[in-house]
């Protein structure tokens, strides 16, 4: 089972060609990465920028002035001030504000007797950002308490965020992005392209002429496979340099990873194409099975850890998941050993399954 | 006319339903999406393994200990020593740690506040911030000793979340599919109703019937709105009877809404159709609107976090105001006196869509 350079060149060209000649794979190829680099990139965020939130206060004091200055001072809040309840809770009801703090009428006079306290209502049609609006606003009160010489709380927390230490979203989304887009350059595209070959016949025709099963399946392979490693090449330039994410581990592990990674796309996408030989399925086939997982089920924006157990269990099946927490890791965190050894070995193991799984497609007969 | 629209709308559908690619565009991803994304796309902190180290060994910070392990959030992971934590957080095994230092009783003894160390795992920082918001939730409740105080106490929040009392994403997620998946539906539909003609070569077929121009146009537009409006009405359905999310507002003004949104993504629909040469084609045409379309929307993340540029983008994208009118009816309990303001948009769009989908349609078709 040789390989001849010289026809497996050939096939190469064919495939490249193949690629660029029809609009469909063309816009997948290069055109997509590129989009969705920029769409998730600066669409995607987690970390709210500007919190609306109004003030009731009913009657003014030095407490409740203080209090606004406080939140005035934040740069997580643009803050208005209301002495009616009414009209601040109607804004709040149709989404136009954050969250309504909210003072009583004897505010001063509880607070000396030890029974005020202060309401906080959040808008929690949008749960995340409510949470993170009240973790906010907690934030800003023990600041004013502890200025108003009060009692302090009686535990001090003191928090402090690993790896990540302003807490930006954009530094954990953008490596994960990475396992979407080779999702679409890997299997998509492979898929689309390669099912064609054998919808249409030429896949026979290629059986027919002397190049051998290793060349024709290197020669489907290797175009998808070198394409998608530019792409995460392109991911990772764009992450570092344009979205500032710090990269504390090694670039050789990264290419590791993204080579296996890249590997189990294309070896998917070569099987399914293989099964099916029929484009418009493959293509569903791969959207359904790698590009929807990738996005949802891979921990790349939903927590797997906040999933249920089930769905926590199939995650385990799902090649973006050890991708992206390899990615997540080697960009903020470093090479961490244990880490790394596992995630990459089993990519590894999925790999080597997926392109026996894919070469076994290439079977030189008819059926 | 009405004869020949009727005659031409019952065909597409008929065709569609029996064609297994189409049936397959329209009907599997419904119900994958819905189920997928309800228990999948989560913000939700419930469970998550928290490490806890107490390095003070007393009654009062084994009951702190207590109180965290009470609370649904967290799933405790007990450490014994400082290299334990930092192996647990590396590995990902937590998405953090709790520390109770030394002296924690005796400072609350002494009345002073009590040192707590959280440490968190930025990797995931979305759920290390809400692990940090519940803990202190949890710390601002924790008074185990009731002390005479000589200074005014700072005075606690009582918190409150409209809407949606327990914080679940299932409430922000769910009636949101209603949209997605109409859409998609709906561009399924419209956009492989040119192409597949193309295709097989019927095209010509259609063109010497005596069918206007304006005819095939509605023939080709409205078999794709009605299953949308249908599929709408099942996540409608499923979202209230499954999930138990509450329908607070009128059935109506979502009905109305979602025929103006289905209408206006039809007119796109149309447009790739017409513009295609296979379905193939259509199918990564429908794509490149599709994912930019539900990343911009607001369904999973909100569209205030986004630079101002690109909020400016989203004004064009008919989801985005759609998924307000279906949260705002289901959670917020809104009218139409409330959400025209989503809905004319919308409406505006479509009139756009339409026009451009008919020139297009006379150009390439006729």
């Amino acid at each position: 089972m040789s390989a001849s350079w010289r026809r497996l060149r050939a096939l190469l060209r064919k495939e490249w060609l193949q690629i660029l000649r029809d609009p469909s794979s063309f816009a997948i190829a290069f055109l997509l990465p590129v989009l969705l680099l920029v769409i998730i990139g600066f669409g995607v965020s987690l970390d709210p920028r500007t919190l609306r939130v109004a003030v009731v206060v009913p009657t003014p004091s030095a407490a409740s002035d203080e209090l606004i200055a406080a939140l005035k001072g934040s740069p997580w809040f643009q803050v208005e001030v209301a002495r009616a309840r009414q009209p601040a809770e109607a804004r709040l009801a149709r989404g136009e504000l954050h969250a309504v703090l909210a003072l009583d009428g004897e505010f001063a006079g509880r607070l000396a007797a030890g029974t005020a306290h202060i309401q906080l209502l959040l808008d929690g049609v949008d749960a995340n950002t409510a949470r993170l609006t009240e973790g906010y606003l907690r934030g800003v009160v023990a600041l004013w308490a502890a200025r108003q010489g009060w009692q302090p709380a009686p535990l001090q927390i003191e928090t402090r965020m690993w790896f990540n230490t302003a807490a930006e979203s954009r530094d954990f989304l953008i490596p994960g992005l990475t396992a979407v887009v080779l999702t679409l350059t890997g299997a998509l595209l492979t898929a689309m392209v390669v099912a064609r070959a054998w919808e249409r016949g030429t896949m026979e025709g290629l059986f027919a002429s002397p190049a051998r099963r290793l060349e024709i399946f290197l020669g489907a392979f290797l175009p998808y496979l070198l394409m998608g490693f530019a792409a995460s090449a392109l991911v990772a330039a764009a992450a570092v340099w344009v979205f500032q994410v710090p990269l504390r581990g090694s670039l050789p592990f990264l290419a590791l990873a993204a080579l296996l990674y890249v590997t189990i796309m294309a070896g998917w996408g070569l099987a399914v194409s293989a099964a099916t030989r029929h484009q418009f399925l493959a293509a569903q086939i791969v959207l359904y099975s790698s590009l929807l997982p990738s996005f949802m089920l891979s921990g790349f924006l939903f927590d797997i850890a906040s999933m249920p157990a089930w769905l926590q269990a199939l995650t385990l099946l799902v090649p973006a998941r050890w991708y992206v927490s390899l990615q997540q890791t080697l960009f903020l965190a470093g090479d961490v050993a244990a880490l790394l050894l596992r995630d990459l070995a089993v990519l590894a193991l999925m790999a080597l399954a997926l392109a026996l799984l894919a070469y076994r497609g290439f079977r030189k007969r008819l059926d | 006319m009405w004869r020949r629209l009727a005659a031409l709308v019952r065909k597409e559908l008929l065709v569609f339903l029996q064609d297994p690619r189409a049936r397959i565009v329209v009907l599997a991803p419904p119900v994958i999406q819905l189920f997928v994304f309800a228990y999948a796309a989560t913000f939700d902190v419930r469970h998550v393994p928290l490490a806890v180290l107490d390095r003070d060994r007393t009654g009062l910070s084994r009951a702190f200990i207590a109180r965290l392990e009470g609370a649904p959030d967290f799933r405790l992971v007990r450490a014994s020593a400082e290299a334990e934590l930092r192996r647990l957080i590396d590995r990902q095994r937590v998405v953090g740690a709790v520390v109770i230092r030394e002296g924690f009783a005796r400072e609350l003894l002494a009345g002073r506040p009590a040192p707590v160390q959280l440490l968190l795992d930025g990797r995931g920082s979305n759920t290390a911030q809400a692990v940090a918001t519940y803990l202190r939730r949890i710390a601002a409740d924790f008074r185990p000793l009731e002390t005479e105080a000589e200074r005014p106490r700072a005075p606690p929040l009582a918190v409150r979340a409209w809407f949606n009392p327990n914080l679940e994403s299932v409430a922000f997620v769910v009636p949101a599919l209603v949209a997605m998946i109409t859409m998609v539906a709906v561009m399924g539909v419209t956009g492989l109703a040119i192409a597949r003609e193309r295709e097989l070569g019927t095209m010509d077929q259609l063109m010497v019937t005596p069918l206007r121009p304006l005819e095939l146009a509605l023939g080709k537009l409205l078999p794709g709105v009605l299953l949308g409006l249908v599929e709408g009405a099942l996540v409608v359905a499923v979202a209230i009877l499954w999930f138990e999310i509450p329908l607070r507002g009128p059935l109506l003004t979502l009905a109305l809404a979602l025929l103006v949104f289905a209408v206006a993504v039809a007119g796109v629909g149309l447009m790739i159709s017409a513009l295609v040469r296979t379905q193939q084609q259509a199918m990564v045409a429908l794509f490149f609107f599709i994912a930019p379309a539900a990343i911009l929307s607001g369904f999973a993340t909100p569209i205030d976090n986004m630079p101002d540029w690109l909020q400016q983008v989203t004004l064009i994208n008919p989801l985005r105001y759609m998924i307000t009118v279906v949260r705002g009816v289901f959670l917020r309990g809104l009218g139409l006196e409330e959400l025209a303001g989503e809905i004319w948009p919308m409406a505006l769009i479509g009139l756009i869509t339409l026009t451009l989908a008919a020139l297009v349609f006379r150009r390439h078709v006729t």
